[in-house]
């Protein structure tokens, strides 16, 4: 994956997942994101995955895995952008994301950190 | 039932193959928008299961206007212990008992064989 | 007709279905008035035809039930032909084995039913039922930000998932921070319905609004005591004017 857009809002970090990943690829996303939250020692960090319209239980799992990671960091985390068929998917799935932040435009997921 | 896509499985990228093709075929049948998010997560839960546990497989689809059925099969070491595997599936980490009972929630009807020979796993959803 | 000479192939021209018998070669060897009807050959011409260019489609390459026939299953299949002038047509298909009395499998016996009604009253059917379903489950802005849908009736897992749909798809494109979701018309609260109205309350938080549940009376507040039922955290009220309240209070507060 050679570059990962990542923006900052101030201490804020925003990643935007832009294209379905393979699961190898997408370990290294995470990787990128925990390192760079860390490095940049954001207070906060939001994961937009609005661009994706297919997220199954390995990436659901996956995204659970970072944001508890970042919050061992002591870093918040939002995820922005979860579609309604996607939403609907991860809820039967069994993977509700319970206790991670939700919203859907990247405005009120600043607005929450 | 027409069968509309036949696809080798052995590699991570395959995956995502499937589900594109998928995706396609599910809209151009009119399945509606949530059905086909359903459908493509089945189809990415199956086929991970066979890259990850099996090494190589093949995924095959049929469809009518009653709906779509799809068969993941597989030449690896079968799952000794099924209803062990789908049981716990969500309790521990096993990804394949995952995979299994995230399919069979999705979908509406799911049935799987396996054995020393390999696993076969027949999904359906109806057209609605 | 009672007694000794029917005339099998009089009957057999007549049936009001249409009906014909394959060879294992795949050449039609007999068909009725009603086969011809349908297909648009006459039965002189057919006779001696190919059977796939007297009815051919699709099903001749993928699931061509001679074989099947012949081993003597029955087979029941649905497919589009079509008949000479290029009409599709939508058809039921019964096949089964064409035995010779000394037990020599000859071939198949074809019969053919037009669903072409059938299906569109079954697709007219469905469209009505989902139209039902949707104007009896309205979502509802009822102040900025905040939209709600009452439930009424029964809440099964087929309405679970309208239900949903189209609350989600209303709270993202009306970008509403709260959804009411009030269960005052909604017939008998079990564990079934309570599981409904929590994967719907846990979908909604995961589009990022916050879901509230309204409609709660004595009677079904009793039922989830008894039943034990976990509402995980879902903040509940009894009317929709306090759900409403709250959230409005919500949104000050975030303000």
């Amino acid at each position: 994956m050679a570059s990962l857009a990542k923006m900052h809002f101030g201490d804020v970090l925003v990643v935007p997942i832009q294209e379905e990943l393979h699961d190898t690829a997408a370990e290294q996303v995470v990787e990128e994101i925990i390192s760079a939250a860390a490095k940049k020692d954001a207070r906060g960090v939001v994961i937009d995955i609005s661009a994706l319209d297919i997220v199954d239980s390995f990436l659901g799992r996956l995204l659970q895995e970072t944001v508890r990671a970042l919050a061992a960091m002591g870093k918040r985390v939002v995820l922005v952008g979860i579609q309604p068929g996607v939403a609907i998917t991860l809820v039967e799935l069994g993977l509700a994301l319970e206790g991670i932040e939700t919203a859907f435009t990247l405005e009120s997921a600043l607005g929450k950190l | 039932m027409r069968e509309i896509l036949r696809i080798s499985i052995s590699e991570e990228e395959d995956i995502l193959i499937a589900r594109r093709l998928i995706k396609k075929e599910t809209e151009r049948l009119g399945f509606r928008s949530v059905d086909r998010t359903r459908i493509t997560t089945a189809v990415s839960e199956l086929t991970r299961n066979i890259v990850r546990h099996a090494g190589s497989g093949e995924l095959s689809a049929s469809a009518d206007r009653t709906g779509i059925e799809i068969v993941c099969r597989d030449h690896g070491p079968g799952m000794p212990d099924v209803k062990q595997a789908m049981q716990e599936g969500y309790s521990t980490a096993g990804t394949l008992g995952m995979g299994l009972v995230g399919a069979k929630r999705l979908m509406d009807r799911f049935d799987i064989e396996t054995g020393s020979d390999g696993t076969k796993v027949t999904i359906f959803k109806k057209l609605r | 007709m009672a007694g000794s000479n029917i005339d099998y192939e009089q009957i057999f021209k007549n049936i009001p279905i249409a009906v014909r018998a394959v060879s294992k070669d795949k050449v039609v060897v007999a068909a009725n008035k009603e086969m011809a009807a349908l297909t648009g050959v006459p039965i002189e011409k057919a006779v001696g035809m190919p059977c796939y260019e007297q009815f051919g489609g699709e099903l001749c390459e993928t699931a061509c039930p001679l074989e099947q026939g012949m081993a003597g299953e029955k087979v029941v299949l649905e497919a589009e032909k079509q008949r000479t002038d290029g009409s599709p047509v939508l058809v039921r298909l019964y096949a089964g084995p064409l035995v010779s009395d000394d037990g020599e499998k000859m071939g198949i016996v074809e019969s053919y039913v037009d669903i072409t009604r059938e299906h569109e009253d079954e697709e007219r059917i469905m469209a009505f039922q989902r139209e039902l379903l949707e104007v009896s489950t309205p979502v509802i802005t009822v102040w900025d930000g905040v939209v709600s849908v009452p439930i009424m009736g029964t809440l099964d897992s087929e309405r679970t998932q309208l239900v949903m749909e189209n609350l989600l798809e209303a709270i993202v494109a009306r970008e509403a921070e709260v959804a009411i979701i009030d269960i005052s018309g909604i017939g008998t609260v079990d564990s079934a319905v309570a599981d409904h109205l929590i994967r719907t309350a846990k979908a909604v938080r995961l589009v990022g609004a916050v879901p509230i549940l309204t409609g709660i009376n004595a009677n079904i507040a009793q039922t989830i005591a008894r039943l034990g039922i976990e509402l995980e955290g879902l903040k509940t009220m009894s009317t929709l004017r306090d759900g409403l309240r709250y959230a409005i209070s919500l949104q000050n507060g975030e303000k």
